[in-house]
């Protein structure tokens, strides 16, 4: 076998970003590792280096080593020859050398390397694990300390706090064995993107570029729907409530061209959807409650004790932004498409003309999500009056969700006046909301009742969301001109 | 042609008129002032390479584009702010439809047909029973031809007789049996109902079998338009040998020096049938040609 092409595989699986931020990763926790052996006095000193390597090496399997199943997919409907074998050979060359390189440098330095060698190749596995197993992995490793706490009750489970070696040997040729036949099946699968739920992630990565991991490079840009939409399960797809559609509700009849989360929906789709969310979280209860014997009512009042108004504001603000976001990117594509909705909805009688049909596409656009905005800023609010918050924190809070709603309103006219900005000024605007919602946290009672910080911090942050404000406000008034000007909305930016 | 044009343009319910349309992007012109009016009644096929600007044509004169300069109507309408009672004369199928991904084939024909006056239900359901298209399957999990044929059978079903139904690229994704039906249905609409079409393509015969009218687009510039009848045994290609090319005719569609100094023109025969004298030099050779030569020479 050459040894060339198992050399350079991970420059054929994976971008030169990935890499760095890969290598980026593995150097800081390598660091953080020897930082650990060195100046750790204490008998867990080993056992916390290695767990620290052990972390990166997650990383390195994850990003580094599961994408080369793209390549193996690649190859095998390319009928390439021989490849196969090179992607074997290079995963499990890249592999060791990964995990050999930092033990080495951790032995050096005083750690116990069979410990290190383990748990490094046990972070590794998992890693790997996460990329090539079926998506419901992630759920299960995500609950598995809980699960085990719970089945501790029931089955004599060994005390892993003080793991031996063979434990996590044992673990490992587990999760060989099991990556292993999940290569096999994705490899010769008949079309291995096809959508369900036994899709593993590293497949979903692929969805803008051709290669792993780097997808979100892309995110916001035009995207197929179709695409998108096949890979959902057939049970999970949306279905539109056409019966108040036609030129009597223009309103409800755009939700429907525009789709996405602005789909008006079935009550029977809507239940289907909502199971999703409903079912784990009713099993998350139920072992919780057998777990530690909690009743749930208890659990819900001790957590509406327990929540401070930074804590609600956490969750108020990120939840609004975050649907700000999802609209906005939905207008970004909508209106960036030629061949879709845009010429559809432009020669559709019955939308009418004018300030007329501005009024109900805006309604259509933004009514709903301006409707939660304007709830969640009410609860806001009132806890706030409950929790005898003071006025700075009240005021923090009353701009962190105009800004919310700002936010996609001011992209909304953006978008249908033809004053479109790049998709970059998307993601800084939502990076500056999210940024200032964390730091409404610090500046507002979090873990305490009253403020942690004094008030130049807190003027200073009133003064940076006023600032996004107004900015938005530019944003929205330059989209407002352009679409007094358009002729019609539906032109494509 | 511009006679043509005129008479088009002073009709205020012509269905469909162009004046000098101008659009470019990112700096490079991609319609030159392109004028073209349509009849009622006629079909016209507008032919051009790939990136001759067919579809950026008519996007601009359906107003679902603004061009740099230049204005179109649609039945006498300005394009760009079309009244309903226009819209729902127009049927638009774009080369490769996107729309309502989220709706299956029968939902989004339901939705869709709430909003046409002259809706016809049953012909929908008839075509896709005769194009075998599953009613309940999303559009988003339907084949590329799958999805074209319901989004004409979209455009066929609002009933755009005695109107003008402008199709794009019509035939792109189709097979050949769906290929001709679909052009069997535009014939038959266009001799039957009065339907006045505008379809562009690149393949020549589905445009010989329809069409009445034929415009050649070529880099932004309507080169020729005529009736497809009136191209047969019109045009040729001259061929002047090397030591005759000062004697060439100043008028022709296209000309090209070939590698020996030799000169090969595209010509057209006068009112009374003749070719241009040059034809008659020595050594000079004329071969008539039919649509797809013609085609290929202006195009090259």
């Amino acid at each position: 076998m050459n040894a060339m092409p198992m050399l350079l595989m991970p420059w054929r699986t994976t971008v030169p970003g990935m890499r760095r931020i890969m290598l980026g990763i593995l150097a800081a926790l390598l660091a953080g590792a020897v930082y650990i052996a060195v100046h750790w006095h204490t008998p867990n000193a080993s056992l916390g280096a290695a767990v620290t390597i052990g972390y990166g090496e997650f990383f390195v399997g994850m990003l580094l080593l599961s994408p080369f199943l793209l390549m193996a997919i690649d190859a095998r409907q390319m009928r390439v020859p021989r490849m196969q074998r090179s992607i074997m050979a290079g995963l499990v060359f890249y592999g060791a050398v990964l995990v050999a390189a930092p033990s080495t440098v951790l032995g050096v330095v005083g750690v116990n390397v069979a410990t290190v060698v383990a748990v490094a190749t046990l972070g590794l596995m998992l890693g790997l694990s996460l990329g090539l197993l079926p998506r419901y992995f992630a759920v299960v490793m995500g609950l598995s300390p809980l699960l085990i706490s719970l089945l501790r009750q029931y089955v004599a489970l060994p005390d892993l706090s003080v793991p031996g070696l063979e434990i996590i040997w044992a673990i490992v040729a587990f999760l060989i064995v099991i990556c292993r036949v999940c290569w096999w099946h994705h490899v010769r699968a008949a079309d291995p993107y096809r959508g369900s739920f036994a899709k593993p992630m590293v497949l979903y990565t692929r969805g803008t570029t051709q290669v792993g991991w780097s997808g979100w490079s892309n995110w916001g840009r035009s995207y197929d729907v179709a695409r998108q939409i096949r890979s959902q399960p057939q049970w999970m797809q949306p279905v539109a409530e056409l019966r108040k559609s036609g030129p009597t509700y223009p309103r409800h009849s755009l939700r429907i061209a525009l789709g996405g989360w602005l789909l008006p929906k079935t009550w029977g789709s809507i239940c289907r959807q909502w199971f999703v969310v409903l079912v784990p979280l009713a099993a998350v209860i139920m072992l919780l409650k057998i777990a530690y014997g909690y009743r749930v009512l208890r659990v819900f009042i001790a957590l509406e004790h327990s929540l401070t108004l930074g804590a609600w504001v956490w969750l108020g603000g990120f939840g609004g932004a975050g649907l700000s976001l999802v609209v906005v990117l939905l207008l970004h594509q909508r209106w960036s498409k030629t061949n879709a909705e845009l010429p559809l909805l432009a020669l559709l009688p019955g939308l009418g003309r004018g300030s007329v049909l501005i009024r109900h596409l805006l309604g259509a656009s933004l009514g709903r999500v301006l409707g939660i905005q304007f709830v969640l800023t009410v609860v806001l609010v009132l806890t706030a009056f409950a929790k005898h918050v003071d006025s700075a924190s009240l005021c923090i809070l009353l701009l962190g969700q105009v800004a919310g709603s700002g936010f996609v309103a001011a992209f909304a006219l953006a978008y249908v006046g033809g004053r479109s900005l790049p998709i970059g000024s998307v993601a800084a605007v939502a990076a500056a909301c999210f940024t200032l919602i964390g730091f409404d946290n610090v500046c507002m009672p979090f873990f305490s009742a009253a403020p942690v910080v004094g008030m130049l911090p807190r003027i200073m942050l009133m003064a940076a969301w006023v600032v996004l404000i107004g900015a938005l406000a530019w944003i929205g008034q330059r989209g407002w001109r352009g679409l007094q000007r358009r002729p019609h909305p539906f032109l494509p930016n | 042609m511009n006679a043509v044009l005129q008479e088009v343009t002073n009709t205020l319910d012509a269905p469909l008129v162009a004046r000098q349309l101008v659009h470019g992007y990112e700096g490079q012109n991609v319609l030159d002032g392109v004028d073209l009016g349509l009849t009622p009644g006629s079909v016209l096929g507008l032919i051009g390479r790939n990136g001759a600007g067919k579809s950026t044509l008519i996007r601009a004169m359906l107003g679902l584009l603004e061009p740099l300069s230049g204005s179109a109507f649609v039945f006498g309408e300005p394009a760009l702010k079309l009244s309903d009672s226009a819209k729902s004369r127009i049927a638009y199928v774009p080369q490769q439809p996107e729309a309502l991904a989220w709706l299956t084939a029968a939902q989004m024909l339901d939705f869709v047909g709430r909003f046409y006056p002259r809706w016809d239900a049953p012909f929908a359901k008839t075509m896709l029973e005769r194009w075998k298209i599953q009613p309940n399957k999303l559009l988003a999990k339907l084949s590329p031809g799958e999805r074209q044929r319901v989004d004409l059978i979209r455009a066929l079903a609002s009933q755009p007789q005695l109107l003008v139904l402008v199709l794009d690229e019509p035939a792109a994704a189709l097979d050949p049996v769906a290929r001709r039906e679909l052009l069997r249905e535009l014939a038959l609409r266009a001799g039957e109902s009065g339907t006045t079409v505008l379809f562009s393509t690149h393949i020549v015969s589905d445009l010989e079998r329809v069409a009445s009218e034929v415009a050649f687009l070529h880099n932004g510039k309507l080169l020729l338009r005529c009736g497809v009848d009136d191209t047969k045994e019109r045009y040729g290609r001259l061929w002047i040998p090397a030591k005759m090319t000062a004697a060439a005719p100043a008028q022709s569609l296209s000309k090209r020096r070939n590698e020996d100094g030799s000169l090969s023109l595209i010509v057209e025969r006068d009112a009374q049938g003749h070719w241009p004298e040059a034809a008659t030099l020595p050594g000079a050779r004329i071969d008539a040609l039919g649509l797809e030569d013609l085609f290929v020479e202006i195009a090259e």
